[in-house]
């Protein structure tokens, strides 16, 4: 039987990398949301490592032309912060649909990340702004693209030294880009997207620079940018026609898994298109 | 128009404050000195023989106080179906089906110990669904089916795995169907299983004496009485040494209307006598640890003239039932007479299945077998007006009951059973009298159908009640109908009130529910309570009543006519100055010398719903009705071409409730079912995976409505009030009418917004979206050929 739960909460960075070395098999956690529901399956790990409080990860800043989150920010700091309000705004709607309030007050950006979840809230806007990971160690800091960063469902690349210190996201000029963020849940109250899709165009209003990124959350293992989607919109003036081709190519692109409980794989394909259509109407980008 | 001081007026509920500062003690709440926590092992098949249990890693771990299996369980228990063990014994027959248990002196330890239990099974092929079941070459579940005890009127079919099949006859289907002037529509519904959902879980607490002689048990259940008699059974003992009780309960919706965790928590606690056994279901457990809802499949064929007249009617449905019969056994019944919707059939053949599956046990879910039935009726009647080419409303008009009519069970219809025309007419106006509100990017749907509920109650489905007089002029009433949230303990103390000729804080419906000092209550179920135990209130006041009077006509030496009530006294007709309070009499008389005459008033009543009598052997009809609700309900919706989603705009309710008790609380009821029926409509259904795990036994995948969900949807009710005849203040059974018709109107709605048939439920956005594609796919096609 599982005696104890030995709880470690360092105060700062350099207790945390101790921490770090002297319990190599703790388990660390933000926010922890998901945390407690797999320990109702499953059982709570032995040694918890909770960094939830370290001010050093909690920060949203400008810095070098990114906007850095840090990885235990909340989601309602991210939801409520004039930044990202001016900076990126479907940041600020993915936050407004997760969860509820008091999982928004807990959760954190970097939890979202390292769960590395196929479904995840945050990562098809991560996708399309191709942001970047900060990893801290005591021995100094890197940098990684998110793409390269998460591997598999559940799986980075993030070293037992390492911690997520960081999300940074590129400062697209606000005049020149449009960006778009929704969702398909079964209730509108809480629940998990049964798919999700981010639009991020730049040089939004010059039809031939126009540069399209589009990116899908639960419709295949990873978040998926649909390139060839992509540069069939790119360049051009969308009219309905060429939507119409692209819903069919996404439609033909996705294949998701059929063991979903929160939508068939018929509908996912179908939603695909959908999801794009309404984003692009949203913004007035369909002529 | 009578007047009533206290009945049809909005009081406060008598348990808000205590619930809403948590004072209100659920079984949860309950504790006691030297208390083991109970955690159990599961079957992890779906049906297979129990080869071996290992429990000896179980038994060493620490804290374990016994470790209790279902070898020495020596008989099995139900009422209609004796075919239940509270323990699997040496077969599994669903996932989830309790092989062992492990008592704990704490819950993680017991928790912990159950996992190291280990078993060997030999897997036997199983069937999930009622038509797999019934197929010629399909595993028995229960090979012993021959040797159980069936109540009357129930008809198992031996060497198969029908446990009932009730078949109605009336008139002569057969030759209308072979009628050359008729139009035959046809057509197959699916009602998945569903959880009730309740805000509180199961939970039971038992404890035997050292002597294993006196059982009590604490449970959430709403019918303490029924709980009693099975528990007897179980242990052998007498009613008397059966103690039930239920404080407040979290919510029911006929998930603990019959017995459900008590056999088990009893059963363990019989292994230590003396300790109590506490036994809470989490979230997940109470999806396949407890009892589930509908899972019927139901196929129709109906005959009607050109003119639109419903001449013959064929039912044939079947219910999958899970692993154990006698909760689910008269729901099956029920249907299978109600499936006629409020319309006159006069040929009818109806086949109702109860069928065993490898499921966890389905019982009682809010409606009884009408939502099922009015699904397919009420689609029916949608198919048979687009292929007569009438209009649905028009065609459901020809064919409304009438009084003076015949229904299926061979009751003539009367104006006491309440206004079934007027009802629809109602809902239609408020639905139809405006356009239907553009909206773009959606589609629009209306549809409004009419309802009608009988309680399927027991013959003998007695209420009883106790109304004691207080020397301060209060009065308290005993019953056993359980406050499971719908509040009875304030429409009943009204009841009370009224009768007394009280005010109504002169009055208290006493909390207490226990099998010891409560009486008798035969279930808490049907929407019954305020009708059937109001009546016995009403007749415990008179008694009460009576008894002052004829006191008062002692003290005054005069006959008791002479003796006039008033507003908490009585006085004398001829001489209006002399009266004699409540107070004054409730003890018994003192004169002012001391010397005392009669006793303290004790008030008794009840009620037995007249004439009941069980089904005919040969047609399946009877007085098995005791009363019929009529209604109708309508929506207004708008379903999203890009996601499926739809939109509930209006959705109406009106109910013919003879008399509104507290409109408050029964507008409270109505709305509560209404959006319950729309979580069955829309999101709602356990999913097995093809080993018949539920994959979904949590409310992360199993969505029932929330607040945001229908933050738009304009809820509109509408009580008649043409009083029920029999009843004392003309009130009817309303609680869960308003879930009845749900389905059908948001199914027949959505049909006219996106031309899809849906005949099986729920109607998801994913379905909607895919089907509406589906069928612009199709049309496309059909435009290039």
């Amino acid at each position: 039987m599982k005696e104890t739960l030995t709880y470690l909460a360092p105060a700062n960075l350099d207790s945390l990398f101790q921490l770090m070395a002297d319990y190599p098999q703790a388990t660390i956690m933000a926010g922890g949301t998901d945390l407690l529901v797999e320990a109702r399956k499953h059982g709570l790990p032995s040694y918890l490592l909770d960094i939830k409080n370290l001010k050093e990860l909690n920060y949203i800043k400008i810095e070098a032309g990114y906007l850095a989150i840090g990885a235990a920010t909340n989601i309602n700091a991210i939801k409520e912060s004039p930044e990202i309000e001016i900076w990126c705004p479907a940041l600020r709607k993915a936050a407004e649909a997760f969860g509820c309030y008091e999982i928004r007050n807990r959760a954190t950006l970097g939890g979202n990340v390292m769960r590395a979840s196929p479904g995840a809230e945050f990562a098809p806007l991560l996708w399309v702004y191709e942001a970047k990971v900060r990893l801290l160690a005591s021995s100094g800091f890197r940098e990684m693209a998110i793409l390269d960063f998460i591997t598999a469902a559940g799986k980075t690349k993030r070293m037992p030294n390492e911690i997520l210190e960081a999300v940074l996201l590129p400062l697209y000029d606000p005049k020149n880009s449009l960006q778009g963020y929704r969702r398909i849940a079964r209730v509108a109250g809480m629940d998990l997207a049964s798919l999700n899709a981010a639009v991020l165009i730049l040089n939004a209003f010059d039809p031939e620079a126009r540069q399209m990124r589009i990116a899908f959350g639960a419709v295949a293992p990873l978040p998926d940018r649909p390139t060839e989607v992509e540069a069939l919109l790119a360049g051009k003036k969308i009219t309905r026609e060429l939507l119409a081709k692209a819903k069919v190519m996404l439609y033909e692109h996705y294949q998701p898994r059929a063991t979903s409980l929160r939508a068939t794989p018929e509908y996912k394909k179908i939603m695909t298109g959908n999801l794009l259509e309404m984003m692009l109407e949203e913004m007035g980008m369909i002529s | 128009m009578v007047n009533y001081k206290v009945i049809g007026h909005p009081a406060q509920r008598a348990d808000a404050i205590n619930k809403a500062t948590g004072y209100a003690d659920f079984v949860a709440d309950l504790s006691f000195p030297n208390q083991l926590w109970a955690a159990i092992y599961r079957s992890p098949y779906a049906h297979a023989r129990i080869l071996a249990l290992d429990t000896e890693a179980a038994a060493a771990a620490p804290g374990v106080a016994a470790i209790i299996t279902g070898k020495a369980l020596k008989r099995r228990i139900g009422d209609c179906v004796a075919d239940f063990y509270p323990i699997a014994k040496d077969k599994v027959r669903y996932v989830g089906e309790p092989v062992a248990a492990v008592l704990g002196e704490s819950l993680e330890q017991a928790r912990y110990a159950c996992s190291l239990i280990k078993a060997e099974y030999e897997i036997l092929p199983h069937s999930l669904t009622a038509r797999e079941a019934m197929k010629p070459d399909a595993p028995l579940i229960h090979e012993e089916m021959p040797s159980y005890t069936f109540a009357p009127s129930f008809k198992p079919e031996f060497g198969s795995n029908v446990f009932h099949h009730y078949i109605l006859k009336k008139g002569e289907p057969e030759k209308i169907f072979c009628r050359n002037d008729i139009v035959i529509v046809e057509s197959e519904f699916d009602f998945p299983h569903m959880s009730h959902a309740a805000l509180e879980p199961h939970g039971a607490l038992a404890c035997f004496d050292p002597a294993r002689e006196n059982l009590k048990v604490w449970t959430c259940a709403q019918s303490p009485f029924f709980v009693r008699k099975e528990l007897a059974k179980l242990f052998d003992l007498p009613l008397s040494k059966v103690k039930i009780s239920v404080p407040f309960v979290g919510g029911g919706f006929g998930g603990k209307s019959d017995f459900s965790i008590e056999p088990l928590t009893a059963w363990l606690a019989w292994h230590v006598p003396g300790r109590p056994v506490k036994f809470i279901l989490s979230r997940e457990e109470v999806f396949y640890g407890a009892v589930l809802g509908r899972g019927a499949n139901l196929r129709c064929k109906m005959a009607f003239s050109r003119e639109g007249k419903i001449l013959a009617a064929f039912y044939d449905i079947a219910y999958s039932c899970g692993a154990y019969g006698d909760t689910g056994v008269n729901i099956v019944t029920g249907a299978g007479h109600n499936a006629t919707g409020p319309y006159r059939i006069d040929n009818i053949e109806s086949h109702s299945r109860a069928v065993y599956t490898n499921t966890p046990f389905v019982g009682a879910f809010r409606g009884y077998g009408h939502p099922e039935g009015h699904f397919m009726t009420e689609r029916m009647m949608d198919l048979a007006a687009r292929k007569l080419k009438i209009d649905p409303l028009e065609l459901r008009r020809r064919n409304l009951l009438a009084p003076g009519e015949v229904n299926a069970l061979g009751q003539t219809i009367t104006e006491g059973n309440g206004n079934l025309a007027a009802c629809f007419e109602q809902a239609i106006k408020e639905i139809y009298s405006q356009p239907t509100p553009e909206m773009p990017g959606m589609l629009m749907g209306r549809a409004v159908s009419p309802l009608m509920k009988s309680p399927v109650l027991a013959p003998n489905a007695a209420s009883s009640a106790i109304v004691k007089i207080n020397p301060d002029g209060t009065a308290q009433v005993l019953i056993s109908g359980t406050e499971m949230g719908q509040g009875c303990n304030t429409a009943l103390a009204q009841i009370a009130a009224e009768s007394l000729n009280l005010p109504l804080d002169k009055v208290c419906l006493m909390p207490i529910r226990d099998t010891d000092a409560t009486p008798y209550e035969w279930q808490t179920v049907a929407s019954s309570t305020t009708w059937k135990v109001g009546n016995a209130i009403a007749a415990a006041c008179q008694d009460a009543l009576q008894q002052m009077r004829t006191l008062a006509a002692e003290v005054w030496q005069c006959r008791v006519e002479e003796v006039e009530l008033k507003e908490g006294f009585f006085s004398r007709k001829d001489n209006p100055e002399l009266n004699l309070s409540y107070q004054k009499l409730a003890l018994g008389y003192q004169y002012p010398n001391g010397s005392a005459i009669g006793g303290p008033v004790v008030g008794y009543g009840y009620f037995m719903p007249e004439k009941l009598t069980y089904p005919d052997p040969e047609t399946g009809q009877g007085n098995m009705a005791a009363e019929w609700t009529f209604g109708a309900q309508g929506v207004e919706l708008a379903v999203n071409i890009k996601t499926g989603k739809v939109k509930i705009l209006k959705l109406v309710t009106v109910i013919d409730a003879g008399k509104v008790i507290n409109p408050v609380l029964a507008r409270g009821q109505v709305v509560g079912a209404m959006v319950q029926g729309l979580g069955g409509a829309l999101w709602e259904g356990i999913k097995y995976d093809a080993q018949g795990t539920i994959r979904n036994p949590n409310f992360t995948d199993y969505k029932i409505p929330t607040p945001e969900d229908l933050s738009e949807t304009k809820f509109i009710v509408h009580f008649l009030e043409n009083p029920q005849a029999g009843s004392v203040y003309g009130a009817r059974p309303l609680g869960e009418h308003a879930i009845v018709a749900i389905a059908p109107i948001v199914a027949n709605a959505v049909r006219e917004a996106v031309g899809v048939d849906f005949n099986n439920l729920p109607l998801t956005a994913d379905a909607i979206l895919v089907a509406l594609e589906a069928r612009k796919a199709e049309e496309k096609e059909r435009a290039l050929v």
